[in-house]
């Protein structure tokens, strides 16, 4: 179907939907940006070994919600997108969530604030990517918030009771997912955008 | 007997449980014992109940066990004493170090009667049973798990951890903030962590984890380490109002986790019994009602411990005043304001302590006042046309504790007044033809002296002798001097300074080209000798004679400059009682020289010269030495000099010179000393201490010898630099040269006179001092002559017959002719012409038998001589009669005869006698016979052996 509309968008070009996948696009590479930022400061935050190359903890899914697998790039890109709009659905209430955490572990930081700017951001890009696929005509992602919080929310209860440090596990999980998300929207728009990759 | 010792057995057996019922309360074991498992806090909650009790209570005892994986590892035994109800449960908690999830434990318990009612002994009841607590079934299903799951500890406390791994076979590494901690096995699938004294890392928490290598997993958990709780320092109280208590204080560096924030601080009253929580952790408020005296407790309280600090004060010892406020002034003039505050109500008559501070141009004057109420003060002595500022604060006047803050400052000025002193002034005066050109300079009033913006000054001249004809020269502010031509240079300067409020008293000086000097009459300013001034580093340090008459004051003048450059006139006025100063001015520069005049103002106010100064306000080292010329170099001195060197333009006095001088010779000349130059080299040195003298004489000096010399000249501050020597070489010694001169010319006629001496010697001798006098040419025959005696006292050789010889030993003066005689040791009755040798006698020539040679000596050398002897030497020589052996016949040659009268002696006159000799036996004696002329010599062999003497004793020979 997307195909399609490319095809079609060459033959009738449509400047409002371009400037609006422009304009989403630079979001997505704006919040690329801070998503990195966010995850650097989480883990100088958390102590050691977080802020080592070499930790790598196990990355179970977090309240369903799993990173871009390795096959994303395969996809056609009308599910792509619709798999990131999904992800960026689910990520402010774990952000949340990791930011309640974090309230605990590191009170009266930035961190919080950043959390907190995260999940707004990653709200507003999910907005505007959904705006992008009703544009194209996509079929709409199946409304689902309710589900998601309650599956941050039980995370995030289930991280708090087994302990600090899973908690710190946690939010560096869900930081990791916003930064990979953020990215593979930014590229999958990419692809929309005049002149970038096909 | 069997019965009564089967009764008696029976009856013991009956009586023993008995009387032990009696002695002993046995009780039973506790019952219901249960064991609760709290995983959050790693503790065991032990519960159990007692029954069958005697009493509705009873105060009991119980011993409780705990063992660890098996029920023979008892780890811990714990005695507790209570009073015990009936079917009542008791409980103990006890905390487990190891988390529980890593080991099973047992309990146990029994207890026994304390009831002092009770007056049987007390006897332990039996161990319950072991009851398990088990932690590890809770555990999930993930093959490596970490305990606990967090923990919370003080800083420099022990934490035991553990890690349960599904697979005894992997390998699992743990670390503490990224620090590899080892482990200890506690069962196949159980290993223990032990951290020793953990340290605070951040309030985070210090992250510990484990991994596996089979399955990667990495299980961890937070320890949040809390400092240890400080004592809280700097605990005071004080109130602002009377009415509320503030206290503060400092906790310290209590850093508490984020996670487990326990710190809490509380405030305990002991007079009233009163305590409150508080809020924050650095100050608490405490409502103060009518108590006068507070003791309070400060406890200071976290997870771990307590700590505690009082204070005991009394109230109004701890006031501190709120800031005043409403300050305003009022009633300002040019001198005087008052200043006004109102302070925050306290109690009745609680009295105030204010201070007030008033500021201006960077000097601060401070004032107290105690007041009760609205204060107030009043500034006196205020400089007009100045800016201040005033502030105020308050507290306690009977016990000070504290001063309030400073109240907003109010800011005022004080509105202009008359300059209240004159300038000071200074003129410089050119007289031209018919005319006077006057340069006026003035200091600009200070704003002590100002009162105000100076708007202009005027300047007011009249003639010396006609006063009506004065003018006035208004000059606009700021300008510091202004230029006049007058007419004539006779005149009253009065210069003034004006701002808005009036006029400043005048300045007035008298110019007065053609008087003298009131003091001393025609002295001129040239004849004013220039003195040296000393300088001080920041100044000239200078002090002059006071003139005999009346001064008004002195006026020291220079220019602000090099004397090169154009002359920035200063000045300074001075008292009449100065007699020196110190001129110091910014623009003084080291090594420069200026000059000073100092100036007396007569009554009449006219100034004149009194002294002339230059000086430096700090000397420097010369810049550089003196090119010095070598003159007169001489091989044994040299004279240096430096006439051209200018000594004026060096940055000091110069004070003298020094001359160093450098040679081959380790001793310095006479008149210079030892001393080391900067780079430490060795020289010596000579000092001139008069200035003037500028050659110096080098002197005692060795010929052709190599000298390094440098002349450096200094001033107080130093020496000129060191810089490279000159090299010098004295020239070759010039007396040889005339000794030869002068010696050489008289030396070749003396030895000219000496050869011709030397050969008229003979001739001198024999006329001045004959050795055997000649009778016949002996000056007595001269004396004799008159006599005519016909027999003079001369013997006739015809008279004299040989008639007797004697023969003396030979050998005997044989040693002795060895000692004596050189070559020639033997004697020749008649001399040879030529081989004539010296003799050791005294020969005689008998000129009668000799008439053929009349002229040749038989002793000397040449026939010329004529004379008796043959040489010099041989004039003492002993005759002998001794002929050769291989001689002629004495008929076939001429004869001559020797006389043998004459007595031996020796060459010299003082040698004794020499002995007589004997003939030898071997000696041949020969007649005394005539001897041809010529064959007298001996032969070679003869020579050689024969020393024969023969010296007849002269009174046997003449017998």
């Amino acid at each position: 179907m997307f195909e399609d509309f490319q095809a079609d968008s060459s033959i009738s070009p449509l400047p409002l939907l371009e400037a609006k996948i422009h304009q989403t696009h630079s979001l997505a590479r704006l919040l690329t940006k801070y998503a990195e930022q966010l995850f650097q400061e989480y883990v100088q935050l958390q102590g050691d070994p977080f802020g080592r190359p070499g930790f790598s903890p196990p990355r179970p899914p977090v309240a369903g919600l799993s990173a871009p697998g390795a096959g994303h790039a395969g996809l056609p890109l009308p599910e792509r997108l619709r798999l990131d709009a999904g992800a960026l659905a689910a990520l402010p209430p774990l952000l949340d969530a990791v930011r309640r955490l974090q309230a605990e572990l590191n009170p009266r930081t930035a961190l919080l604030r950043r959390l907190e700017e995260a999940a707004r951001r990653a709200r507003a890009l999910g907005a505007a990517l959904e705006a992008v696929l009703a544009a194209l005509g996509a079929e709409p992602r199946e409304p689902r918030p309710e589900p998601a919080a309650a599956a941050a929310a039980a995370a995030a209860a289930a991280a708090a009771a087994a302990g600090a440090f899973p908690a710190k596990l946690l939010g560096l999980r869900v930081c990791g997912l916003y930064r990979d998300w953020v990215s593979r929207t930014e590229a999958d728009l990419g692809q929309l955008v005049p002149g970038g990759p096909a | 007997m069997a019965p009564v010792a089967v009764f008696q057995a029976a009856f013991l057996l009956a009586w023993l449980p008995l009387s032990t019922y009696q002695s002993q309360a046995v009780l039973s074991e506790p019952l219901s014992l249960s064991v609760h498992v709290n995983l959050t806090e790693q503790s065991l909650k032990i519960e159990w109940s007692v029954h069958n009790l005697t009493h509705p209570e009873l105060q009991m005892a119980f011993q409780i066990e705990i063992s660890r994986i098996n029920k023979s590892n008892v780890i811990w035994v714990e005695n507790y004493t209570t009073t015990a109800q009936q079917n009542q449960t008791l409980r103990r908690m006890w905390k487990s170090e190891l988390p529980l999830e890593c080991a099973t434990h047992f309990v146990r318990i029994r207890g026994k009667d304390e009831d002092p009612r009770m007056l049987q002994r007390r006897v332990w009841s039996s161990w319950s049973s072991w009851v398990k607590a088990e932690a590890q079934s809770l555990l999930g299903p993930e093959p490596l798990l970490v305990f606990p799951k967090e923990k919370q500890v003080e800083e420099g406390s022990d934490v035991t951890l553990c890690y349960v791994s599904r697979h005894p076979q992997s390998h699992v590494v743990c670390k503490l903030n990224g620090i590899l901690v080892p482990g200890e096995q506690l069962d196949p699938h159980v290993s223990v962590v032990t951290l020793r004294s953990i340290s605070f890392v951040s309030k985070t928490g210090s992250n510990f984890f484990c991994e596996e290598d089979r399955n990667h997993t990495q299980p961890g958990l937070a320890i949040f380490v809390t400092k240890v709780l400080e004592e809280p320092k700097g605990f005071s109280c004080e109130t602002r109002d009377l009415k509320t208590l503030n206290c503060t204080w400092d906790p310290g560096s209590n850093i508490d986790s984020w996670k487990f924030p326990c710190q809490r601080y509380t405030l305990f009253e002991s007079f009233s019994g009163g305590k409150k929580s508080c809020k924050d952790k650095h100050w608490c408020s405490w409502q103060v009602d009518s108590q006068e005296t507070y003791n309070f407790t400060l406890q200071a309280e976290n997870c771990f411990r307590k700590r505690n600090v009082t204070l005991l004060f009394q109230l109004a010892h701890r006031v501190h005043p709120m800031t005043p406020f409403k300050v305003a002034l009022k009633s300002v003039s040019a001198t005087n304001a008052i200043l006004t505050w109102t302070v925050h109500p306290l109690r009745n008559n609680f009295t105030l302590l204010c201070q007030v501070e008033l500021h201006s141009e960077g000097r601060v004057v401070q004032h107290n006042v105690s007041t009760w109420g609205n204060g107030q003060y009043s500034f006196r002595g205020l400089a007009p046309a100045t800016e201040y500022t005033a502030r105020v604060r308050c507290a306690a006047a009977q016990h000070f504790w504290k001063w309030s803050k400073w109240a907003n400052q109010e800011e005022f000025s004080t509105p202009q007044a008359a300059p209240s002193t004159a300038p000071d002034v200074w003129r410089s005066v050119r007289p031209t033809l018919g005319s006077c050109n006057v340069t006026l300079f003035w200091k600009p009033l200070s704003r002590a002296q100002a009162h105000g913006k100076i708007q202009f000054y005027t300047v007011a001249t009249e003639r010396l002798h006609t006063p009506s004809s004065s003018q006035l020269f208004p000059i606009p502010a700021p300008a510091n001097g202004t230029e006049l031509s007058l007419d004539g240079c006779s005149h009253r300067i009065r210069v003034t300074a004006s701002n808005g409020a009036g006029t400043s008293p005048a300045s007035v000086m008298v110019i007065a080209g053609d008087l003298g000097d009131p003091w001393n009459p025609g002295n001129q300013t040239a004849e004013v000798k220039e003195e040296r001034a000393q300088g001080t580093g920041d100044g000239v340090s200078m002090s002059w004679k006071p003139p005999p008459g009346d001064v008004l004051g002195y006026v020291v003048e220079w220019c602000d400059g090099p004397r090169e450059s154009p002359c920035d006139l200063r000045w300074e006025s001075l008292g009449p009682n100065a007699t020196s100063t110190v001129i110091k001015s910014d623009a003084f520069r080291p090594g420069v020289k200026y000059n000073f005049r100092i100036y007396g103002i007569s009554p009449e106010r006219m100034a004149y010269l009194l002294e002339r100064k230059t000086g430096y306000s700090q000397e420097l080292a010369p810049a550089d030495n003196p090119r010095v010329t070598v003159n007169n170099l001489t091989s044994h001195s040299f004279t240096l000099s430096w006439e051209d060197y200018a000594a004026d333009a060096q940055p000091g006095f110069i004070r003298g010179y020094r001359v160093h001088l450098r040679s081959q010779a380790e001793q310095c000349l006479p008149g210079f000393t030892k001393a080391l130059l900067p780079d430490n080299t060795a020289c010596c040195k000579h000092d001139i201490d008069n200035p003037e003298q500028k050659t110096f004489l080098v002197k005692n000096l060795q010929p052709e010898s190599f000298y390094e010399f440098l002349v450096t000249p200094h001033t107080r501050a130093g020496e000129g630099p060191a810089q490279a020597f000159t090299n010098v070489i004295t020239t070759r010694d010039q007396h040889p040269r005339v000794l030869i001169r002068i010696l050489l010319p008289m030396v070749f006629p003396l030895l000219f006179l000496t050869i011709l001496c030397y050969v008229k010697s003979q001739w001198i001798k024999e006329t001045c001092f004959p050795d055997i006098p000649d009778p016949y040419k002996s000056s007595v025959l001269s004396l004799l002559k008159p006599k005519e005696s016909p027999h003079p006292s001369i013997m006739s050789v015809r008279d004299c017959v040989p008639d007797a010889l004697e023969v003396v030993n030979k050998a005997a003066r044989r040693s002795l002719a060895e000692v004596e005689c050189p070559k020639h040791d033997y004697l020749h009755l008649l001399p040879t012409g030529s081989s004539a040798g010296p003799g050791p006698g005294i020969c005689f020539e008998n000129l009668t038998y000799n008439q053929a040679a009349p002229g040749a000596g038989p002793c000397g050398p040449s026939p010329g001589q004529g004379g008796l002897l043959a040489a010099p030497g041989g004039l003492l020589r002993s005759p002998s009669y001794v002929n050769s052996p291989g001689g002629p016949p004495a008929e076939e040659a001429p004869l001559n005869y020797v006389s043998q009268v004459a007595p031996p002696t020796s060459g010299h006159e003082d040698s004794p006698p020499t002995p007589l000799l004997e003939l030898a036996p071997r000696s041949e004696y020969r007649t005394q016979m005539a001897v041809p002329p010529g064959l007298a010599s001996p032969s070679p062999e003869e020579k050689s052996h024969l020393c024969a003497v023969s010296l007849p004793d002269a009174g046997g020979h003449g017998r």
